[in-house]
């Protein structure tokens, strides 16, 4: 009991029996923190993939405020609002049924369909076509501010070119992670024939045919999510762990316990004048309360650099 | 080096880290989700405290292998840590 006490002690509080330094900051004790953490990124990885959907991002988005923000971002500029046309909002949803029914997270589907072919399969025909995408994120709020620190996706949302938004937010699982993907599609509406074909970027239309059936398929199982609602996907079954919240936990025990060291050893060390030849405390306390501050501010979401047909 | 100007000059260089390590997290935590940005950022901090430590125990005269590595390990910490995150 007293020898493991010591032991404990050891790992805390410095000494002559740890060189004068808490053994938790020797290079051996800072190398098996980092393999502890990438232990259970490992571990996270594992369930991922063997217990698809545990893993996830809860959110609530709704297409609604979606378009509520991106047009009151317009306003502020001085620039028109965007009107909600039915065809785009089918468009957006089909390409999220799409991105869950083939697994990926880009523009432009593994079987080769790009975001334009969506817009031809609902029937609207443009002069200007755009798309923002983002995954993971927990608020309505927090996407529109991602979006618009993102130059590309900024443009995308206040261009006076497009007179049309149509969006769609659906939840399902991508890559063993249940997430809410949001799709944000822009347009302006082809007056005239001659112009549609003019277009350099169109996709010939026998290319969208060929997957239609698959991608029917996966949109008649989202159920048309948007008018469902958040959670609506997963409305029967429990809210899947976050990852960031575990990976934070984690850290911030880890980084708890290291502030905490690092302070006591530096006190203990003043205190009995002790000299030794080691990192300097502050810096390393710096570092630390940094990432420490990092942590607790970070919020979850990732974008995809924007898409335009201009 | 008198003792006092010792404590300025050290005071001088952790007031320096303070503000690049500050200057770094908040223009990680305001850059846009998009790929590749923040791995950057996340490197960049660590490698600025890496760098930041083998100066400062330069100037101090007293870097030996232990010290660098000790740094480098923090480093190496901070960065799986902010790398759990993204």
């Amino acid at each position: 009991m007293g020898r493991n006490l010591k032991k404990i002690r050891q790992l805390f509080v410095p000494s002559s029996t740890n060189n004068y330094r808490a053994k938790l900051l020797h290079l051996p004790s800072l190398v098996i923190l980092v393999f502890l953490f990438l232990t259970i990124q490992t571990g996270l990885s594992l369930v991922r993939f063997t217990q698809p959907a545990v893993l996830g991002y809860a959110s609530q988005i709704t297409p609604e405020k979606i378009v509520e923000l991106t047009n009151q971002r317009r306003i502020s500029l001085g620039l028109d609002e965007l009107k909600i046309n039915n065809s785009l909002n089918e468009a957006a949803q089909r390409k999220a049924a799409d991105m869950f029914a083939f697994n990926y997270w880009s523009h432009n589907s593994p079987t080769g369909r790009d975001p334009w072919s969506f817009f031809k399969e609902t029937g609207y025909d443009y002069i200007y076509a755009g798309e923002n995408l983002a995954r993971d994120f927990v608020s309505s709020e927090a996407v529109v501010d991602a979006w618009m620190a993102s130059p590309t996706h900024k443009d995308n949302i206040i261009s006076s070119r497009y007179q049309e938004i149509g969006v769609a937010v659906v939840e399902g699982e991508l890559g063993g992670l249940r997430t809410t993907l949001v799709v944000q599609m822009f347009g302006s509406p082809a007056k005239v024939f001659a112009q549609r074909e003019s277009s350099s970027d169109l996709e010939p239309i026998e290319q969208a045919h060929a997957l239609a059936e698959i991608e029917e398929e996966a949109w008649q199982k989202t159920e048309n999510p948007t008018k469902l609602g958040p959670f609506s996907t997963y409305q029967n079954q429990p809210l899947p762990v976050s990852p960031l919240a575990v990976n934070r936990g984690v850290a911030i025990f880890i980084l708890g316990l290291l502030v905490g060291v690092l302070l006591v050893d530096r006190l203990i060390a003043n205190k009995k004048n002790i000299r030794r030849l080691a990192g300097d405390n502050w810096a390393h306390l710096t570092f630390l309360a940094i990432i420490l501050l990092i942590v607790f501010l970070f919020r979850s979401g990732s974008l995809l650099e924007s898409i335009s047909s201009l | 080096m008198s003792k006092n100007k010792q404590r300025t000059s050290d005071l001088k260089l952790h007031l320096f880290l303070l503000f690049v390590l500050l200057v770094g997290a908040v223009v990680f935590l305001f850059l846009p989700p998009l790929p590749g940005k923040k791995e950057g950022m996340i490197i960049g901090l660590s490698t600025c405290y890496f760098l930041w430590g083998l100066w400062y125990h330069q100037k101090k005269d007293n870097l030996s292998l232990r010290i660098g590595l000790e740094y480098l390990a923090l480093a190496v910490l901070g960065a799986v840590l902010l790398f759990g995150l993204i």
